[in-house]
């Protein structure tokens, strides 16, 4: 079951048709804007949230963090975080990444290195 | 913490409450004790009752009742009921119910028994009134929690399983050596606040840092779990950090130093799991990044901050339970749970995809998912306690958690390139499982009240604001669009066959080494010592054992007893030496 002869056979689904992963990004581009713009129609009263709460986050926001108080600041802080955020997993894959048999390779090594007792005899 | 009654408390009249731990470990001793023909369909009915059974035990216990008993002059507390002990009560025996069903097919006695065993032993880590008990739960948690690693397949799950017990029972000596301290310094052995005072107090949040996957003591968490069988992971995931919180919620409230460890936790994972190939691993590390949340929120210690804690604990046993059954099912149909060999199954597993997505959600806190109301209590308590630069920390690993967790397990697994593999969807126990673990999730997220309703302390939170809900998703959606754009213009690292070195190189390479080194030096040392001892005092010896020497000779009756009696009087006075000191 699986092969990939099967998977040539069967009927295309949704994404493997170009245009249709085109058009689920374009929706995707089109929402990102939508959540921007409600930002800008936040009922009146700046930014007290509607039901008015002191333990809100986002309303503590303004006064204690100030600098995410612009329109579409979370949505900068969100994009810049995981660009970020996958640069430095890159540079982490440098310093840690190792072969998948990492561990075992080296356990079986270490039976066979030669020893200053063996040597000894 | 609040005094109204629990919600789930009824009044049963005269039926009183048994210790919910006993009602697990009598189903675990009924599956053993089970024979014959009809020995799957019984275990089955075993299973799936223990936890109802349990659930209805659990309804009779009223905040303030306790069961105390007296061993060797020790007041001890075998059932302390109260609101915070309550909701770990009811989380466990959802989760117990969940995974059962989930693991409903699985032959295996020992998984069996063990899953239950381990559910009860969390249980009565959660209402042990004092540390004895508490370790003796602790330590039965480890040991039944390690059978369901070696569940996995062949001889790293024998390795990691027993990497795991190790670490866990060190963690169990820690807490008995503070217990013992306390024991002495304060006379009494209750397990309340403690507060970092002393050897002891810093040995007990220790061994409870060990179970929460503190950094550095974490990686037990990414190495055994990914290790265990499809089912034997969820269960693994359910239990033992959520009984970590709840210990440090109890013990350590308000210490400071938690903020900085639970921020740590939340972050150093999330570059981890970026580059992570086996999806569980990728889960694994997400899980510390979750319990960090809850070490910050225990860590502020206001009641909002606990609250979230404890709250976001409650939801990450289903979300993250939810992801766990979702990657056992792909393991189980297609072998395997790595990025780089998955891809595509959304043709085949559908609504799989569906549910993996569902948790995805949740973890990543979308609005109307049960990780909202949860996560930005602790966020919101943060803000309040004035820790500003935290929050931002903590905002970056809010996105790094969608990132990781809320696309690339679904991406890599059900989407991303057409890995060729068709498949069908797991069997109904497990779809059923994931449903119901799904519609908790929904639920939670999108009617917080109940949520709200069991928490120990007085909530004043309202989730659901229009800044809140808008900033959230701008949040998401753009980390997502980040996503989108590494994607496309190729600078997202391919998933690749890899392992990531880790704290555990420490253990697992260096150690090895270092030892051997050692331990051949020490060998080389011992040998040539010896050598030249035996040269040295072979004809002393020589002269002592040969015919008519004086360890040769036949002693009368009389001189055995004499030097019997010369042996225990030395012993006696060593004794003697020992109480006067």
């Amino acid at each position: 079951m699986t092969t990939d002869d099967k998977a040539q056979e069967e009927t295309p689904r949704f994404f493997d048709s170009p245009r249709n992963v085109k058009g689920f990004l374009w929706g995707f581009f089109a929402l990102c804007i939508a959540v921007v713009g409600f930002e800008l129609f936040r009922p009146l009263g700046g930014g007290a949230p509607v039901t008015g709460d002191e333990a809100d986050a986002v309303h503590h926001l303004a006064e204690r963090a100030g600098a995410l108080e612009f329109v579409g600041s979370f949505a900068l802080y969100g994009f810049v975080s995981c660009v970020a955020l996958v640069i430095m997993g890159k540079g982490l894959r440098r310093l840690a990444m190792r072969p998948e048999n990492y561990y075992d390779a080296d356990s079986t090594d270490l039976d066979d290195e030669p020893t200053p007792s063996d040597e000894a005899h | 913490m609040v005094r109204e009654p629990f919600p789930l408390s009824i009044d049963w009249g005269t039926i009183l409450g048994l210790p919910p731990a006993l009602i697990f470990f009598a189903g675990a001793l009924l599956m053993v004790l089970i024979r014959g023909r009809y020995q799957d369909g019984a275990r089955k009915v075993v299973m799936l009752l223990t936890p109802l059974v349990g659930l209805w035990n659990l309804t009779s216990l009223v905040p303030g009742e306790a069961w105390e008993y007296v061993i060797f002059d020790l007041d001890l507390s075998l059932v302390r009921v109260d609101r915070l002990s309550l909701l770990f009560g009811l989380l466990f025996h959802v989760g117990a119910f969940l995974g059962v069903i989930y693991a409903l097919r699985v032959k295996d006695p020992v998984q069996q028994v063990a899953a239950l065993a381990y559910a009860g032993s969390a249980l009565g880590a959660v209402f042990a009134g004092d540390y004895l008990t508490l370790f003796f739960f602790w330590e039965a948690m480890a040991v039944s929690s390690a059978f369901l690693v070696w569940a996995g397949d062949g001889k790293d799950a024998a390795a990691a399983g027993m990497r795991y017990l190790v670490i866990h029972v060190a963690s169990g000596l820690m807490l008995l050596a503070g217990a013992m301290l306390h024991l002495t310094r304060t006379g009494g052995l209750s397990f309340d606040y403690v507060g970092l005072t002393g050897v002891e107090g810093w040995l007990i949040f220790l061994a409870f840092g060990v179970k929460a996957g503190f950094p550095f003591l974490h990686n037990w968490i990414t190495d055994a779990y990914p290790e265990s069988s499809p089912t034997g992971t969820v269960f693994l995931s359910m239990f033992t950090t959520k009984v970590a919180i709840y210990a440090l919620a109890r013990g350590f409230p308000g210490t400071e130093l938690l903020i900085y460890i639970g921020a740590a936790m939340a972050l150093f994972p999330i570059f981890f799991a970026v580059i992570e190939n086996d999806l569980r691993r990728v889960l694994g590390y997400s899980m510390i990044n979750q319990i960090g949340f809850m070490v910050v929120g225990i860590g502020i210690g206001t009641e909002l901050a606990l609250n979230g804690a404890v709250a976001h604990a409650f939801n990450e046993v289903l979300f993250k339970g939810l992801l766990f059954m979702t990657m056992g099912a792909v393991l189980l149909r297609t072998g395997t749970a790595k990025g780089s060999e998955l891809g595509g199954l959304y043709k085949t597993m559908p609504k799989t995809a569906i549910l993996c997505m569902v948790g995805a959600a949740s973890i990543s806190a979308f609005p109307l998912f049960s990780g909202f109301v949860s996560k930005a209590m602790v966020m919101a308590a943060l803000l309040e306690d004035g820790h500003t630069w935290i929050w931002f920390g903590l905002l970056f690993a809010s996105a790094g958690v969608f990132h990781h967790a809320g696309i690339k397990i679904p991406f890599f697994a059900f989407f991303a390139h057409d890995s060729g593999i068709r498949t069908t969807e797991p069997p109904g126990n497990m779809m059923l499982a994931m449903v119901l673990a799904a519609i908790g999730c929904i639920f939670l997220g999108s009617f917080p009240v109940y949520l709200y309703s069991l928490l120990p302390w007085t909530v004043e939170y309202t989730p659901y604001t229009y800044s809140h809900v808008m900033l959230q998703t701008q949040l998401l959606m753009f980390s997502a669009l980040a996503f989108i754009w590494l994607k496309l213009s190729g600078i997202y690292p391919p998933e690749l066959k890899s392992v990531n070195i880790d704290v555990e190189w420490l253990y697992r390479w260096a150690g090895p080494r270092a030892a051997k080194v050692v331990m051949n030096n020490v060998i080389f040392l011992v040998t040539n010592f010896s050598k030249s001892m035996r040269e040295m005092t072979a004809p002393v010896i020589d002269r002592l054992i040969k015919p008519n020497g004086s360890l040769a000779r036949i002693l009368p009756t009389g001189a055995t007893i004499l030097w019997t009696a010369a042996i225990l009087a030395g012993f006696l006075t060593l004794y003697l030496l020992r109480g006067a000191s």
